[in-house]
Parts: structure tokens; C-alpha cells; sequence
């Protein structure tokens, strides 16, 4: 009887996280899936008729080049991020107690500054007359120029700025609680100092790795904003292509059934990490 | 031969602009095969001489020598050491196989001797069937002894204990004691143990060394330490004592006479080479003393009157009253019952010169 009616107030404790999901992402979610197999007019206009061939079309050549590229352009960032992340999260992680919160605030605050306005200052900084061909020229590196703007190194180079944050916080987090004596300890059984990072902070600090590369590889996969403004017309991202059937080529149902595809990819990858979490922690 | 050699050695902290000496020019020589023990309350600098000879830390002056061979330079994946945690600092991630094989991997051993040393390690702190399981799966005691196997199977020419029984129940405290020193024992390793518990240290050493504000005050084997501690604060933190001011009267062959005011009274002490008139701290512990109903012909007998009385099992703690101005503690083996010493009876107190220990007087 207890349990009954505590777990009725569970639910009740639950139930606006619940409504909140089903409002804002089962019903969304549903109608992309719907409208994913219908098919539409020569006007644009969606109409009730069955259609998977969507999908069959998402592996048609040209976007399915889309699609690799995205992939690779996302796993670049990710590791590029990590790269660059990893050495920052360990160096705040070890730094004093004091100095560790303004360490993180540096990390979040290009955040306080609009995401365009911070692109925007990226191509101020590549674009042909930028600040880093003017940079380059006067110290004799190279004769001409650098075409970097609008390209897809462009693109990389916005990425990662823009999502250095994400990998960084949660290895902070992992790699902050691992336990100084640890380390101590693999010191005073013979390890040097690569041992040590690759026997014990490496293994331990996993999860944040893991849970840091997702929050890079998932928003960096469907990004589509950076490669409109950095990309110029020579890259087309999955994300860009999104956005044009829905906007641009009025194809709401085949721009359905490329979203579903991403949501289905970063479901499969976030369904992993639990397990594979779960399988280490547990 | 002496297996660890310190010289002099100094190591400063800076905290906030202020510097804190946590060492101080301390000298010391652990022979091969000892049971040496670093005592001292907490902050008095046993555990950062520990990590100095561990190698955790550097030390600011003076030199340590390990097997003859100074360290000063070698970190400590170099050095013939090994240490046992006082969290334990198991590795999680592992199992406690491989916590074990961890030291030996890193020495780059065959497979073959890797896997023999590892289940040597693991049968010797009787853990062989928790070979597979996390570290957080065991209990505290069995932490404990992963924390030991891990160590032991690098077969270090030290062995460095860190408080490593401080998180144990008592009964399991007691029992590891046990083990531990009877595996040092049957093992002829040199063990360092830092521990701020005196009973341990006693139990346990060969010899100790009592530390207190990065000093060594004394160092010898608890029986010395604890009959003839050289300064009021070792006699204060090993065991319980009665400290009373006074000064040298006379010091004749065999005997030294020191008049205590609060008594109004002479003491008589044994055979010591101070001078009259030098002031003293003399200090008595509380099981020399012997009661009497009828004054005794020991050297020191005292009138003296019950205050109160503690029950404590096997002893019994008396307070006793000698004059208005001066009260010791008695502590008197329960062989019968005593229940004819209740408050406010009168007793001779007697206690043998040999038991009465001089100390230099102290600020």
C-alpha cells in the first residue's frame, strides 16, 4: 500500500519533467517522423501519400558525400577538440583550488559574446586581408595570401573554437575528482610519468571523455549555421542541407527524413555511452 | 648495515606568503631488517618525512640515502621503496590482480614472474580468492591488505607505512598490528611506520623515533622511550604520566635528592649527573606507584588521600591527593578486588627511585 502510493508520488514529482518532454520532444519529434514518409506536391506541399523513398534518396551520391563529410567534418572536430581539450581540463584540474574557478571562467566566457558575433570576428581574423594573412605576410611565412575563409579548414577552425567548452567541462569534472594519492601511488610502484597518464588518468578519466566527445560530436554533426556563414558556398553540411529543403527547396518530407537520420545516429551513439559507462562503472 | 640515511634534512611549505617548516634538520639511520616508527601527533612532520623519502617531496636541505646511494635527484618510480597509503590509494579501475601486478608490470618483468609475484603477493595477505574483484567490492580491512600485497611484491628494500591502520576498528587495528608486524618479521623487511597512535608504536617497533614540530626529540626502543623519555613532551605523548616541578638538592653516588615544592617534600631519584640547584621537571608514571595502608620502606612514601577512583577492567585509575597543591594519578593492577579505597581514604603512596625520571625543565 506504502509503495503504491509512493510510487503515485513519484510520478506526480515527475510529471511536469514529463509533460516538458512530451510537449517539447516526443510531439516535434513524432511529426518530423511522420512527415519523413510522406511525400509533397510539385507545389511544396505535403501531402498524405506513403513514401519511403526519402530515405532511399538521403544514399543517392551527392548526398551521401554530404553525409561522409559531415561525418568527417564532425570527428575532426571532436578531435581536434579533444587535442586542445584534454591538456586545458588536466592543467585546471591540477591547478590550486582558487585558481581553478577563474581558469573555467576563461573557458566559458567567449560564451557571454553572440555566437554570430564571434563568427563573425573569425572571418574578420581568416578572411584574405584578415588579421592572420597580415600576420603571416610581414613575418615572411608565405609570399601570398592564405585562402582559408570559406573553406571547409574554415569551418574546422569555427568548429572547434565553438565547441572547445563542451569537451573541456566534463573531462574537468572526471579528471578533477581523480584521487591525487592515485597518482602518488602509480608513481611509487614504478610507473613515469606516460604510465601514469596512460595506466591511471586516462582510464579514469573516460567518462568525461566519452560524455565530453558526444556533446562535440552530436550539436558539431548537425551544425549547420558555421558552414553557412565560415563555409562559404563550397560546403554543404548535412546541416545546411536540412535546413535548405525545409527553407530553400521546399522538400519538408525529404528534409524529415535527413533530420530522422541524425536524430538516429546520435541516439545510437548517446544509447552506447550509457551502456558503456554502465559496463565500466557498475 | 643502515638501509635509510638521513642527514640534516629540511623541507620548508610556503602557504600564503608565510613559510611553515615541516622538517626540521632531521638526522636518522634505519638499519636493514628494522621495525622503525615515526611518532608524533599530527602536523609534527612524520608523514611529510615519509613522502621525502618516498619521493614525493624534495627536500630544501640535508640528503637521504637509500641502500648507501643518495636520492635527493631520483624520483620516485626510481627508488628502492614502496609505500602503503593511508587511504590506500588502490586504483579503481583495476582489479586487485591487477592493482598487484601494476609494480611489476612497470618494471617490465617476464609474464611468468609477473604472475608469480602477483599470487605470491596476494597468498601472503591471504586475499587469493578476491584476485578478481574491484577494490570497492572488499571491506576496509581487505583494502587494507590489497594496499600491502601491492607493495610487498615489489619487494622494496623499505617498506613506508602511512598511518596505514588510522581508518581500521579497533579490533581490526589490533589484529593487522599483529600481521603486520609478524610479516615484517618472517620477511626480515625493513618497515617505516608513521603513526600518531603511541600504543601502536610501542607495540610494534624495534625502535622509534618521537617527533614534534618537525623535530626528533628522542629516538630508541619503546622500552627506553618510554622509561626514560629525555623531555616533558615524549613523556606526555607516550603513555600518561605525573610531571612535578622542583629542584636538584643533592646528587650522591647512586642517588639524586629533588625537593618539590608542591609537596613541601624531598623525592629521591636514581643515579643522574645534574647539578644542585638545577630545576626540574621530574615525572612519575601513574603504574609505578604502589598503595600501602602502612607507611612503606620504599625511598618515596607519601601520605596521601583518595579523590576519586575510574574502573577501567584490568586497572583501576586513582586520583590521589598528596597536599592542597599537589595531585598524581595512580593506576593499580586489578589482581583482587580493592573495594575498600573509596573516596576519602587515606593511603601511603610509595614509589622506587628507579621509576622517578628528571627531566630538564621547559618553558
Amino acid at each position: 500500500m506504502l509503495r503504491v502510493q509512493q510510487s503515485g508520488r513519484g510520478i506526480l514529482v515527475a510529471l511536469p519533467v514529463l509533460v516538458y518532454f512530451f510537449v517539447f520532444l516526443v510531439i516535434p519529434l513524432g511529426l518530423v517522423a511522420v512527415l519523413s514518409v510522406l511525400s509533397r506536391d510539385s507545389y511544396g506541399e505535403v501531402r498524405f501519400i506513403w513514401n519511403p523513398g526519402n530515405y532511399v534518396r538521403l544514399f543517392d551520391g551527392l548526398y551521401l558525400k554530404i553525409l561522409v563529410d559531415s561525418l568527417l567534418m564532425a570527428l575532426s572536430t571532436t578531435a581536434i577538440t579533444l587535442l586542445i581539450g584534454y591538456p586545458v581540463a588536466y592543467y585546471i584540474a591540477r591547478s590550486p583550488e582558487r585558481r581553478r574557478s577563474w581558469l573555467l571562467l576563461a573557458v566559458l566566457v567567449p560564451f557571454w559574446t553572440n555566437f554570430i558575433i564571434r563568427t563573425y570576428a573569425w572571418i574578420l581574423i581568416l578572411r584574405e586581408d584578415g588579421l592572420l594573412n597580415a600576420a603571416l605576410l610581414k613575418s615572411g611565412l608565405v609570399s601570398t595570401p592564405l585562402d582559408i575563409l570559406f573553406t571547409p579548414t574554415a569551418v574546422l577552425i569555427g568548429m572547434v573554437y565553438e565547441f572547445l567548452p563542451f569537451i573541456v567541462l566534463p573531462l574537468y569534472s572526471t579528471l578533477e575528482k581523480i584521487d591525487e594519492a592515485q597518482l602518488a601511488a602509480a608513481a611509487d610502484l614504478g610507473a613515469r610519468p606516460f604510465a601514469v597518464f596512460s595506466r591511471i588518468v586516462l582510464p579514469l578519466s573516460t567518462p568525461g571523455l566519452i560524455a565530453g566527445s558526444l556533446l562535440v560530436f552530436i550539436p558539431a554533426i548537425g551544425m549547420f549555421a558555421l558552414p553557412d556563414l565560415m563555409g562559404g558556398a563550397r560546403t554543404v553540411l548535412v546541416g545546411n542541407l536540412i535546413r535548405n529543403q525545409f527553407l530553400v527547396a521546399r522538400d519538408w518530407p525529404f528534409g524529415a527524413a535527413a533530420a530522422m537520420l541524425l536524430v538516429g545516429l546520435s541516439l545510437s551513439l548517446l544509447l552506447w555511452s550509457v551502456r558503456f559507462s554502465r559496463a565500466e562503472w557498475l | 648495515m643502515n638501509v635509510v640515511e638521513i642527514k640534516a634534512v629540511s623541507k620548508h611549505f610556503r602557504t600564503a606568503g608565510s613559510s611553515v617548516l615541516a622538517v626540521d634538520a632531521v638526522t636518522l639511520s634505519v638499519a636493514a631488517g628494522e621495525f622503525f616508527s615515526l611518532l608524533g601527533p599530527s602536523g609534527c612532520g612524520k608523514s611529510t618525512l615519509l613522502r621525502l623519502i618516498a619521493g614525493f617531496e624534495r627536500a630544501d636541505g640535508g640528503e637521504i640515502y637509500l641502500n648507501g646511494k643518495p636520492v635527493g635527484e631520483t624520483p620516485p618510480y626510481a627508488r628502492p621503496v614502496n609505500t602503503v597509503f593511508q587511504s590506500y590509494a588502490l586504483f579503481e579501475h583495476m582489479s586487485v590482480y591487477e592493482n598487484v601486478a601494476f609494480g611489476l608490470q612497470m618494471e617490465k618483468l617476464p609474464g611468468r614472474e609477473i604472475k608469480k609475484r602477483t599470487e605470491e603477493a596476494l597468498e601472503l595477505v591471504q586475499l587469493e580468492k578476491c584476485a578478481d574483484r574491484r577494490p570497492h567490492q572488499l571491506s576496509g580491512g581487505q583494502q587494507q591488505r590489497v594496499a600491502l600485497a601491492r607493495a610487498l611484491a615489489k619487494r622494496p628494500a623499505v617498506l613506508l607505512l602511512d598511518e596505514p591502520l588510522s581508518a581500521l576498528d579497533l579490533k581490526l587495528r589490533v589484529q593487522m598490528q599483529q600481521e603486520l608486524k609478524s610479516l615484517q618479521r618472517s620477511l626480515g623487511m625493513t618497515f617505516i611506520f608513521v603513526t600518531h597512535d603511541q600504543l601502536e608504536a610501542l607495540t610494534m617497533s624495534d625502535r622509534l623515533a618521537v617527533l614534534n614540530a618537525g623535530r626528533i626529540l628522542q629516538t630508541g626502543t619503546p622500552a627506553e622511550i618510554y622509561d626514560r623519555p629525555n623531555c616533558r613532551f615524549v613523556a606526555e605523548f607516550v603513555g600518561q604520566t605525573n610531571l612535578l616541578a622542583g629542584t636538584v638538592e643533592a646528587v650522591e653516588a647512586g642517588r639524586t635528592s629533588i625537593f618539590i615544592p608542591a609537596l613541601g617534600a624531598a623525592l629521591i631519584a636514581g643515579a643522574s649527573h645534574r647539578q644542585p640547584g638545577e630545576v626540574v621537571t621530574v615525572a612519575i608514571r601513574p603504574e609505578k606507584f604502589t598503595l600501602h595502608s602502612e607507611p612503606g620502606g620504599a625511598e618515596n612514601s607519601l601520605r596521601a588521600t583518595v579523590i576519586g577512583s575510574t574502573f577501567q577492567g584490568a586497572v583501576t585509575r586513582y586520583s590521589l591527593r598528596i597536599t592542597e597543591t599537589c595531585s598524581v594519578e595512580a593506576l593499580l593492577q586489578n589482581e583482587q578486588a580493592r573495594t575498600d579505597l573509596g573516596a576519602g581514604t587515606e593511603v601511603w603512596l610509595s614509589v622506587q627511585a628507579q621509576a622517578v625520571v628528571l627531566l630538564p625543565e621547559e618553558p
